[in-house]
């Protein structure tokens, strides 16, 4: 059950990025739902399996972001490096923490993918980038794993 | 790897710098190349493409099937609201019929009608929602890189930039702080450059201080950039300030305040041959 409930969630996570990137401007939602995958994947799993999904993710995320390709994929493995070594030490059970650990790790990954653009196309720091993705993400990130059901599913400490 | 089965802590340093690494040199191709299409480009566009056409059919599909048979309540004097407008857009039709007739321009239009490629917006940038977006149509479809595109009134949008993968391909919207538009006043065809800096407003740059702008003219394409053809409409001037040498001058694009679900494409040949 656990196993098929996160892939079910994962799954569903993808399908829901594919419907923000497309009705981003209906919706005025910008949530990185493939962030929060990544979290899970960085605070469960090893290292080589936390690189490459990663660098996968980034690189999807390059891909939906129509950017240069290779910032996201650099800055999300950057993060989900630091967040696989720094997790264990953090009380994941603590709701603060979990949104914290989300929103800024989130923040320093695209701050890091914003300075890219800077020098690559002169974008300026953009709050829809830096600020407002990190905390929403955060939110719901708190928001799903809140019910003790879906921590019991998830195993997320 | 060490007996117990872990990677060594060299071995981990060695894997994320060459995964950065990796990262690094797909950046540098694209910086160099300036939206040349790169194969890693090219392998993911062609993997998640279909995923996102495929959605964006059920989803057409799903509302598509509502909206024909649950909501069929006001069907009714919709029919009849659009009956009328028809019937008046026919006579209006009849009327600029006539009017081309006599400047002898209808067999032209004419001939020139198939080079318009309709296209639906599949994806927009999330983190820059008016600097690029991504439509249903590439490579199979006849786009181009610098195909230029416009909303479903002719007004424009932006232009064809790489990646164009096989099923879709980015569209740089005018907005976007990367590039330019060569443009001028309608009234007077007073020419400067228009940019954006992926905000609702362009900047209208290098016309000269004396130079006689006001609030809410026309600013339309000059076609002096070679990329877009002279003549179609962009947007309004929304504000004006004086500067030592040379004006500030806002320009609101029209695309801005209507849908861009659905865009234009025209092929290059017509573009460039007006």
């Amino acid at each position: 059950m656990g196993r098929r409930f996160k892939i079910a969630l994962f799954i569903g996570f993808i399908l829901l990025q594919v419907a923000i990137h497309r009705y981003v401007n209906e919706l005025k939602l910008n949530l990185d739902l493939l962030y929060l995958i990544l979290v899970y994947i960085s605070i469960k799993s090893g290292f080589m399996k936390t690189v490459f999904s990663a660098a996968v993710i980034g690189l999807i995320t390059d891909f939906f972001s129509m950017q240069v390709m290779g910032v996201f994929g650099f800055s999300r493995t950057i993060i989900a490096y630091l967040l696989n070594e720094t997790a264990p030490h953090i009380d994941l059970k603590n709701n603060t923490f979990t949104f914290l650990l989300i929103s800024v790790s989130l923040f320093l990954s695209n701050l890091v993918a914003n300075t890219f653009f800077y020098f690559i196309s002169g974008t300026g720091f953009d709050s829809n980038l830096i600020l407002y993705p990190p905390l929403l993400t955060g939110l719901l990130g708190v928001l799903i794993i809140s019910p003790s059901s879906i921590k019991r599913h998830l195993d997320v400490y | 790897m060490n007996p117990d089965g872990e990677i060594s802590s060299e071995r981990k340093y060695f894997i994320l710098v060459a995964v950065l690494f990796l990262n690094l040199v797909l950046v540098s191709n694209h910086v160099v190349l300036k939206d040349q299409r790169t194969l890693f480009q090219t392998i993911v566009g062609l993997i998640i493409s279909p995923f996102q056409i495929g959605f964006q059919k059920t989803v057409d599909f799903i509302s598509h099937e509502v909206k024909h048979y649950i909501f069929l309540k006001d069907s009714y004097s919709k029919y009849h609201d659009i009956k009328k407008k028809y019937t008046r857009l026919k006579y209006e039709n009849y009327l600029l019929k006539r009017k081309l007739n006599d400047q002898d321009f209808l067999q032209k239009i004419k001939e020139k009608n198939y080079h318009f490629i309709k296209a639906d917006v599949i994806s927009i940038d999330r983190n820059f929602p008016l600097g690029s977006l991504m439509i249903n149509k590439g490579s199979r479809g006849g786009i181009t890189r610098d195909m230029i595109v416009l909303n479903e009134v002719g007004e424009l949008v932006g232009k064809i930039v790489e990646p164009v993968s096989p099923f879709s391909s980015k569209v740089r919207l005018i907005t976007s702080s990367i590039g330019g538009v060569g443009a001028y006043i309608d009234k007077n065809r007073l020419e400067g450059f228009l940019t954006g800096n992926n905000s609702a407003v362009c900047r209208f740059k290098y016309l000269l201080e004396n130079k006689p702008v006001f609030k809410g003219d026309l600013i339309v394409t000059s076609g002096t950039d070679e990329i877009f053809p002279p003549d179609i409409p962009i947007g309004r001037v929304e504000s004006i300030r004086k500067d030592y040498l040379m004006q500030d001058i806002d320009v609101k694009p029209f695309f801005i305040e209507k849908s861009i679900k659905q865009l234009i494409v025209v092929k290059k040949e017509f573009a460039s041959g007006g």
